[in-house]
């Protein structure tokens, strides 16, 4: 079955190994055969990857459209390290994110990724939050 | 931490809840002041803490037990089965990796087999027959009677007689709407042959021209030269006189084999294509346009001049092609193009061979030695196929892998396996005298070159099914070499730390993300084009 893309004027999509760019008119696309395929929106450029979730993401996105996808795993699997070390809360997303990649569903990958991105935004807001209430606290960040 | 319930105290596995019991069973015994007890609990603390230092010296975790810090225990502990779930995949991973390694080298020799195979046919094809006779071969088309040509003629109206009288005889000639006028001077004693000599000597009329002149038992007649020419014989009292016009002028039209194939839903460019033994194919095209044939004479010239060696021709009411029997190659014609031609010249498309045959006894042992060496390679190849297993799996004889990715086995790869036996590759050993004759072993090279398709084939799909395959592999071991190092330093921090951390992480990460920027310039250079 033919997925179908519905591109906005100059709107861009990630197809394959090239990128192509709509007129200035709506356009709808049915495409056959096994490509990555990625929406402008969608994309994460290493400029905008500032963040660790938002590098995983990347990695994910980089192993979605290589060739040879084991080129990005050094660098996927130490961001996820230094996940599990910083952040376990992230694990959760990170294991489904694995899973799909297991089972070789590497857009479902990138939809979990998304998530994590999201999920990255929750805890740095909460430190934002509180970081006028609790200024003042131990910064080893021991649990009482 | 989380304090120790008296519930857990047999838990050999907790050292902190060993250290507590001893507090509990020495209060039993011993009354104490609150300041000795203060100081033996801070050293028990302490005792405590090194017991756990030492414990995670010993296992290098942090975190050895529930009691130490539960959640971070049970993350630990399920970080460390699932590493422990996904060794026992990449082991089978790996195995599957062997097999198809296995059945990719026995591709490649197989493929080498196969090349040989083609070489050994191939030299046999070199040495010369021996004994071979190759028949004649003959086609022939019948023309269907609605193609049958017209000629256009004017047959004098009675025995020829002199006209008395000199005048001028007046041909209007019609070639493809092209009209000429042409003139002929006739002599008051002329003979009938003078006048046919008259006629045929007129530049434009005659053998080379549009129009000749013959005698027919003694009576005159003006015939077109081909089917695409039409004529007027112009009144006159010489015409008259010579009994080709009585008081009127005649036309005499012709009607060409291409009007004919036109009338019948033919088109111009129609063609019909001829290849004889092997020599380049002849298209021969119709229409009225330049080096298009428009008459059977027409095509007549052009199937004369067929490459090949074919005596051909298109006369009467019929197509020919002949081809002599000799004793090198087997005689073959390879007629195709426009069905509506075919059928017009009544040929049916497709190749159609001499007989051949061998004189009785007569073999070349050059051959025969070269038979028994492609019969040996076959035999090779079977034994290859045969032992291109890997712990008792081989793709390359019908057996099937499948790989599983996942604990749930909802990822799992199924590589078809394939017979690549002789007979599996649709090839079977050449028995008698079948590598004597070029034809046989041109039937041998055909199903070879069919098989090393195959094979190729097979090699691409089982190298893709391999590269999958070790990108999982790496993938799944990658994944248990960080759960093993995640479980093993295990701490929880809460969510300010986790905040400062992230941002900590982001100016380190600097590093990571510019070693990512060498590693990947080609998907570097698409993501450019995104802001």
């Amino acid at each position: 079955m033919s997925l179908k893309i519905e591109l906005k004027p100059r709107e861009r999509v990630l197809i394959g190994e090239c990128v192509i760019t709509n007129d200035n008119q709506r356009t709808r696309l049915l495409i056959d055969g096994s490509v990555p395929i990625l929406r402008e929106k969608d994309i994460m450029t290493p400029r905008r990857a500032d963040t660790l979730a938002k590098r995983i993401y990347l990695a994910v996105q980089l192993m979605y459209t290589a060739k040879d996808p084991r080129v990005h795993h050094e660098l996927y699997f130490s961001l996820i390290g230094d996940a599990m070390k910083v952040a376990p809360s992230m694990w959760g997303h990170i294991e489904s994110i694995n899973n799909h990649i297991l089972n070789g569903e590497m857009y479902k990958a990138m939809k979990d990724a998304k998530r994590l991105v999201a999920h990255e935004r929750d805890l740095l807001d909460h430190g934002a939050r509180n970081k006028s209430l609790r200024g003042d606290r131990e910064a080893n960040g021991d649990p009482a | 931490m989380g304090g120790p319930d008296d519930d857990y105290g047999d838990n050999p596995a907790s050292t902190a809840n060993t250290a507590l019991n001893q507090k509990g069973q020495t209060m039993s015994n011993v009354t104490l002041t609150a300041g000795v007890r203060a100081n033996l609990l801070s050293l028990q603390s302490l005792s405590a803490n090194l017991n756990t230092a030492q414990q995670q010296l010993a296992t290098g975790k942090k975190v050895n037990s529930a009691f130490d810090n539960p959640a971070s225990y049970f993350t630990s502990q399920s970080l460390t089965n699932r590493a422990n779930e996904l060794s026992t995949l990449l082991d089978n991973i790996g195995q599957a990796q062997q097999t198809l390694q296995a059945a990719n080298q026995g591709l490649t020799s197989i493929t080498s087999l196969l090349q040989s195979a083609i070489s050994v046919a191939k030299q046999a094809q070199q040495a010369p027959q021996v004994g071979a006779n190759f028949g004649a071969l003959n086609i022939s088309g019948a023309i269907g009677a609605s193609y049958q040509e017209t000629i256009g003629a004017d047959t004098a109206g009675a025995a020829f007689a002199s006209i008395g009288t000199a005048g001028t005889l007046t041909v209007v000639v019609n070639t493809n709407g092209a009209t000429n006028t042409y003139n002929v001077s006739i002599g008051a004693n002329d003979s009938i042959s003078q006048v046919v000599n008259d006629v045929n000597n007129t530049v434009g009329l005659g053998s080379l021209g549009a129009v000749s002149a013959t005698d027919v038992g003694g009576t005159l007649a003006l015939v077109a030269n081909d089917s695409n020419v039409n004529f007027t014989v112009v009144n006159s009292a010489a015409s008259d006189s010579l009994s080709l016009t009585s008081g009127a002028p005649v036309t005499e039209n012709s009607t060409s084999f291409f009007s004919l194939l036109q009338a019948q839903g033919g088109i111009s460019g129609d063609a019909l294509t001829v290849a004889v033994n092997g020599a380049a194919p002849e298209q021969i095209q119709f229409g009225t346009g330049v080096n298009q044939i428009q008459t059977l004479k027409q095509l007549n010239e052009v199937l004369a001049a067929l490459p090949g060696g074919a005596t051909a021709g298109a006369t009467g009411s019929a197509v020919t092609f002949s081809l002599a029997g000799n004793t090198t190659q087997q005689n073959n014609v390879t007629l195709g193009g426009s069905s509506d031609v075919l059928t017009a010249l009544g040929l049916t498309s497709g190749t159609q061979v001499g007989s051949q045959a061998l004189t009785n006894g007569q073999t070349s042992t050059t051959r025969s030695t070269l038979q028994a060496n492609y019969n040996a390679l076959l035999s090779q190849l079977d034994q290859l196929a045969g032992d291109s297993s890997y712990s008792g799996v081989n793709l390359l004889n019908g057996d099937n892998l499948k790989v599983t990715f996942n604990e749930t086995d909802t990822s799992s790869l199924t590589i078809n396996g394939v017979t690549d036996t002789s007979a599996g590759l649709g090839l079977g050993q050449v028995y008698g005298t079948g590598f004597q004759l070029d034809s046989n072993i041109n039937n041998v090279l055909t199903e070879l070159n069919n098989a090393l398709a195959t094979v190729q084939a097979q090699t691409e799909t089982f190298g893709s099914n391999l590269t999958t395959i070790q990108t999982r592999q790496s993938f799944t071991q990658n994944l248990i070499n960080t759960l093993q190092t995640g479980s093993d330093n295990l701490t929880l921090a809460d969510q300010n730390q986790v905040s400062a951390n992230l941002l900590t992480l982001q100016t380190r990460q600097q590093l990571a993300i510019s070693a990512l920027s060498i590693s990947n310039q080609a998907n570097q250079a698409i993501l450019k084009l995104f802001p």
